[in-house]
């Protein structure tokens, strides 16, 4: 598989055209094209989640999807989380719960977290809880994030967002 | 508004959560180069040819390098003291002769894309023929196979006190054997390296995870032949900062080395799987361990004798692991004998590193099993046993003539029974305990552990910050030291704040920076605490500079000036003239109304140099439940409670005490690196090592205490360091023997499920 | 293209198995077909007493099924057994089966439920196969090189249904080192009709027919299902890896059996 590729998404509200290798994974084409580093490359391999992001508002790992598969798609990245300096109540709820460590492992919780709630706003705390499990984070031990989407959710819910 | 003792959100963590954090890999430079290395897929061989011809094959590819095309270039020092004879066992750069385990860096191929560096490695064909493997660190010495060398590199040797005595006089002696398996830090960030050099400055600049960006500074210029002024070192945001990241690896000396000769900035990924073979491991250990104990439960003396797998070569970290091992045995307890042997053996297995609690973890383990063992084989309390031989507040300071890395080993402070005390209050031990017996009783597998241990804190020799106002007040603080994502910029803007008087979220603190501040590196980077304590004094300076230049400026020859959110103005006056901190530094630098004061602006300097170590201490207790059809062991609560001396920010001290129990967790029930019999890595990706997640781990209950303060810092701070971490899997051994009502059964970590399955049946049919 | 390419093709569904092999290189298909374009390749029907599950339907689409009823109940609560949610986004139903991997949990149920599969081939056109008759071998189907599954088709289930669902993990997400699938009609006191399945044990999902004999036509009680779930463990024969021995996994086999047989019962 040889040859480049023109593939035109939509990335957080901006449409762009970028030009990769067929085996070019959207993870690696959303930092190194798109230069959006805010999705991190943990495992590369589906299991840790720091990629994930949201692909038409379903949160999905971007290493296991190749870029060209992403064509004509409308993509969030943690990037595009915020309005402007107006953090997403997520965001802020991460800061208000220390719930951040290293901060590696944090944008791909982040878009977990606002691509399930956005589907699903009512998660109880078991919910939460399986959903948190899709992610790695070797800092935080988990609690103050839990914690936070707690928060987040109620701000969510309050936002209408 | 004071800051300090509270528990603010971080100043850092705006960036983190806008996905605006840059770490190493979120750098790249136009022109960057990638490179792969080329791992030995064989624990041990002899390596008969590289041949990296068909490596060029691949388009994109610029260069190719094997060990004879860096000839030039030294083995990989070892920080700290060491035994000379360790030169034989020090790592080189790319394996020459022999391989001596699975990922040791063969060759390096530099590419245009991270793809062409890939398809050209896997080109890369090597010829080497197989050699029997060692891989058990207690094998017999000396190894036939590697004639090179011997296999004990090191012996490290502890003691105080009339051993033979003491365990003659004993009325009982118990033994144990334990281990541990391999594990190593496996941080959520692979490491990962950019360097570029600048011919017009004539210096490479090195993105890096050091741990100590003056220390990686100065060993690159030394190993390279390059003056100190020729690399500077910046540690950006560092993904998990607990041992993998930031010692001078292989890769490290390629990198940079590749971006001088090859001129073009060298950018290096590593990958999971690599990460899980080729990073520094650790913890993998066998211990024999003996007690001597008076009639009532009295400890006598302690003999403890511990093989170290310190992997295929010594690397950076030395003795760390073997010195403060030996040193911490004793624990918080009383007696009058002791020795600590620990042979720091040679295997083919990836070179060791460190890992949270360095040392202090595997002491703790060996200690608390073996009193453990001693509480079964006098049908005594495990609490009991403990409480009756901790060091009581009279015997503090206290010094057993023990050093380790050649500092003295003296605790500082501590008042131990007063935290077991309080620890069982604040979260009603006593009644989960009987709950825990009820529930045993009726058939339940669940049983309480608990381990007591003295960790280490203040390491480092040295730290230096320097603090700065500009002409709009706004305060910078730089320092080489590195944020390992544990909240120290925050702190020290918390501290900086208070003394300065501004609000902490307008500090900005720049760390991990060599060209941003002179500096000198000490082998052991320095602990959070030191770094703390300069900036402190820094900060005592800027405001003793600002209140003398106030008074200057304001004609006010009176003691009533006061430092409020930037602004200064007399303390009983809450009208009138008032000067902000810009003001201030405008006039101290040149052209200013002051400018005759050295004309240098509003910049001061603090130093903080170490006094010694400090030992903060804790508990840990656990509460395990085996599921009888599984053997899988579930941990509904764990407490950690731990002294610190002082917190300044007691929500990250919290934090940072629960992230270290949820890995010690982790550890002791789930995470090892092993091997097969052919020293062939059993984990290579995430799914054969499983990290825990959200569902496998409880709230840690944490219990910050400031009981005993140390008195070597003026803020009496001790860290939390990896106080969560330390005695957590020795409280969880413990609580698994007494869900099964076995005790000794945990002799080795992570315990295994099928093993306590397997135990369950037995006692079933017997 | 498939028929063109044959063993350098693969195709790719969701991606959830297929991508991470090929990151790391122990895949190297010189082509690869995106089915994710195809049109209408993401809704089920039902049919002729059957839920035909097309090629794209996505782990959560089982989730809130339109149809009613108990199939549609099991499939939704194992749909959430499956990795994570991420994972349960992408991954598709007709593509866990061609990968095949023994503790996947669309196999078990494919398996038990007696899900017939439609696959074609451009040169030989479309033949169904019984699921039981699908897996051969661990990660290996009797899927030809040039063949795709175009359909899945599951029975319906009528009201009377009794199921039980367990798999033991050691985390949750991860693939089960044993799992169980017990579905039976309730006759009055009696079971009838009952089809008992595990997974994750041996090399290939499979049903258990000496257990499902000793069910069958009774009266559900701790006693008869402890019976069962040692038959079970004896009757497996486990593959051993690093995460469970055979031994071990024998063990996990009989509580697996045992608590989906209790979970039945509720």
């Amino acid at each position: 598989m040889t040859g480049m590729v023109d593939v035109t998404f939509e990335v957080n509200g901006e449409r762009r055209t970028i030009r990769v290798e067929p085996r070019t994974s959207l993870a690696d084409a959303l930092r190194d094209e798109c230069r959006l580093t805010g999705t991190h490359v943990g495992c590369d391999e589906g299991v840790c989640g720091a990629c994930t992001i949201l692909l038409d508002g379903a949160p999905i790992r971007a290493c296991l999807l190749f870029a060209v598969q992403a064509d004509g798609s409308a993509i969030c990245t943690v990037e595009g989380l915020s309005d402007g300096e107006t953090l997403h109540p997520l965001q802020q709820a991460l800061l208000d719960h220390n719930a951040v460590g290293c901060g590696y492992c944090t944008p791909g919780l982040l878009m977990l977290a606002v691509g399930a709630l956005t589907r699903e706003p009512d998660m109880d705390e078991a919910a939460l809880t399986r959903l948190l499990g899709a992610n790695l984070c070797r800092c935080t031990g988990y609690q103050t994030v839990l914690r936070a989407l707690k928060a987040g959710q109620i701000a969510m819910r309050a936002d209408g967002s | 508004m004071k800051h300090s003792g509270r528990s603010l959100s971080r100043i850092e963590d705006r960036a983190l959560v806008t996905g605006r954090g840059r770490f190493v890999a979120d750098f790249a430079f136009p022109r960057q180069l990638h490179m792969r290395i080329v791992r030995s897929p064989v624990a041990f061989g002899r390596l008969k040819d590289v041949d990296t011809s068909s490596a060029f094959d691949v388009a994109g590819v610029v260069a190719v390098w094997t060990a004879a095309d860096i000839a030039a270039i030294p083995p990989i020092p070892v920080r700290g003291p060491a035994p000379a004879a360790i030169a034989s066992f020090l790592q080189p750069i790319l394996a020459r002769d022999l391989v001596r385990y699975v990922g040791e860096p063969v060759a390096a191929v530099f590419a245009e894309s991270a793809a062409a560096a890939d398809d050209a490695a896997e080109r890369v064909a090597l010829d080497i023929a197989p050699l029997e493997p060692t891989l058990d660190p207690a094998g017999p010495i000396p190894n036939v196979m590697d004639a090179a060398r011997s296999n004990e590199a090191a012996t490290v040797r502890k003691a105080f006190g009339d051993l033979g005595s003491a365990f003659q006089s004993a009325a009982h002696v118990v033994a144990i054997e334990v281990d541990l398996a391999r594990d190593g830090a496996v941080p959520a960030e692979t490491r990962s390296l950019l360097a570029q050099w600048d011919p017009a400055r004539d210096i490479v600049d090195l993105w890096a995870p050091a741990r100590s960006a003056p220390h990686h500074r100065d060993t690159l210029a030394a190993m390279l032949g390059l003056p100190r002024a020729g690399i500077a070192v910046h540690v950006p945001n560092l993904g998990g900062g607990s041992g993998a990241h930031g010692e001078i690896d292989p890769e490290d000396v390629l990198v940079t080395h590749a971006a001088r000769v090859l001129a073009r900035p060298v950018a290096w990924v590593e990958d999971r799987r690599e990460h899980l073979h080729a990073a520094a491991q650790t913890r993998g250990m066998t211990a024999k361990a003996r007690a001597a104990v008076g009639p009532d439960g009295t400890l006598l003396g302690l003999d403890v004798d511990v093989m170290i797998d310190a992997g295929a070569y010594v690397r950076a970290e030395g003795m760390m692991v073997a010195e403060f091992l030996t040193a911490m045995l004793p624990g918080p307890y009383r007696f009058k004998a002791f020795r600590g042997t620990a042979h720091v053996r040679m295997t083919n297995r990836t070179p060791a590193g460190s890992f949270r609690a360095a040392g202090r973890a595997e002491a703790t383990f060996v200690r608390e099993r073996l009193l453990d063992a001693v509480t079964a084989a006098l049908g005594a309390d495990p609490f009991e046993i403990r409480t009756r031989n901790l060091l009581a507040p009279e015997d503090l300071p206290h010094d057993r003539h023990l050093a380790a890395l050649g500092r003295p080993i003296v605790y500082d402070s501590g008042r131990y029974q007063h935290l077991v005390d309080q620890t069982m209050k604040h979260f009603s031990l006593e009644l989960l305990r009987q709950r825990t017996d009820d529930r045993r009783a009726k058939g339940e597998l669940v049983g309480l552990g608990c381990a007591a241990f003295v960790d280490v804190a203040g390491m480092g020799e040295a730290a230096h910050v320097r603090l700065s106002v500009d002409r709009i007040g706004i305060v910078e603080i730089v320092t080489a030291a590195s944020d390992l994502g544990e909240g120290m910029p925050t702190t020290i803007a918390q501290v900086v704040a208070d003394i300065v008087g501004v609000d902490y979220d307008t500090v900005r603190v720049r760390t991990g920076e060599t060209d941003r501040i002179h500096t000198v590196s000490s082998p052991v980077p320095p602990s959070a605490e030191l770094v703390i304590t300069a900036a402190q004094y820094a900060a005592e300076a800027a405001r003793e500079l600002i209140l003398d230049a106030a008074q200057a400026l304001l004609d006010d020859t009176g003691d009533r000036l006061t430092i409020q959110s930037g602004r200064i103005r007399e303390a009983d006056r809450h009208f009138g003239v008032a000067l902000s901190l810009g003001d201030i530094a405008a006039a101290l630098e040149p052209g200013g109304l002051l400018s005759d004061r050295g004309g240098r602006g509003l910049v001061t300097e603090g130093s903080a140099k170490a006094d010694g170590l400090s030992f903060p201490y804790g508990v840990h207790i656990v509460l395990a439940e085996i599921d009888k059809q599984t053997g899988m062991v579930r941990i509904p609560r764990a407490f950690v409670a731990y002294d610190v001396g002082n917190a300044v920010n007691p929500a990250l001290v919290e934090s940072q005490l629960a992230s270290g129990a949820l890995e010690g967790i982790a550890g002791a029930l789930y995470t090892a690196l092993d091997v097969s019999g052919l020293g062939d890595p059993r984990a290579i990706n995430y799914a054969d090592y499983p990290v825990p997640t959200a569902c496998e781990l409880p709230d840690i209950e944490v219990l910050v205490s400031e009981a005993a303060p140390t008195p070597l810092n003026p803020l009496g701070i001790k860290g939390a360091m990896d106080g969560g971490f330390t005695g957590i899997g020795a409280a969880i051994a413990s609580a698994v023997d007494a869900a099964l009502s076995a005790p000794g059964f945990v002799t080795h970590l992570p315990i295994s499920p099928a093993r306590i399955m397997a135990q369950i049946r037995a006692r079933e049919t017997a | 293209m498939l028929s063109q390419h044959g063993d350098d093709a693969r195709l790719l569904a969701g991606g959830q198995s297929l991508v991470p092999t090929m990151t790391a290189r122990l895949a190297r298909p010189t082509v690869l077909i995106d089915l994710n374009r195809i049109e209408n390749a993401a809704l089920p029907t039902i049919s002729a007493g059957r839920l035909r599950v097309p090629p794209l339907m996505r782990h959560a689409d089982f989730e809130r099924l339109s149809a009613n009823g108990p199939l549609s109940t099991i499939l939704a609560e194992l749909s959430g057994h499956i990795g994570h949610l991420p994972i349960r986004m992408r991954g598709t139903f007709c593509g866990a089966l061609a990968h095949a991997d023994p503790a996947a949990e669309w196999c078990l149920a494919s398996v038990v439920l007696g899900a017939e599969l439609l696959v074609r081939s451009m040169t030989r056109g479309v033949r169904n196969i019984e699921a039981a008759d699908f897996f051969e071998s661990m990660m290996d189907t009797t899927l030809a090189d040039d063949e795709m599954i175009i359909e899945a088709q599951i029975p319906l289930l009528p009201a009377a249904t009794r199921y039980g669902f367990s798999e033991i993990c050691r985390r949750s997400g991860d693939y089960a080192l044993a799992s169980t699938l017990v579905v039976y009609q309730r006759d009055e006191d009696e079971m009838t009709k009952v089809r008992l399945g595990v997974g994750g044990v041996e090399a290939t999902p499979r049903r258990i027919p000496e257990a499902e004999a000793m069910l069958e036509r009774r009266e559900p009680t701790r006693q008869l299902f402890r019976e069962v779930a040692d038959l079970v463990a004896s009757a497996v024969d486990p593959v051993s890896d690093l995460a469970a021995d055979a031994d071990y996994r024998r063990e996990l086999t009989r509580a697996a059996v045992s608590r989906a047989l209790d979970r039945s019962f509720r």
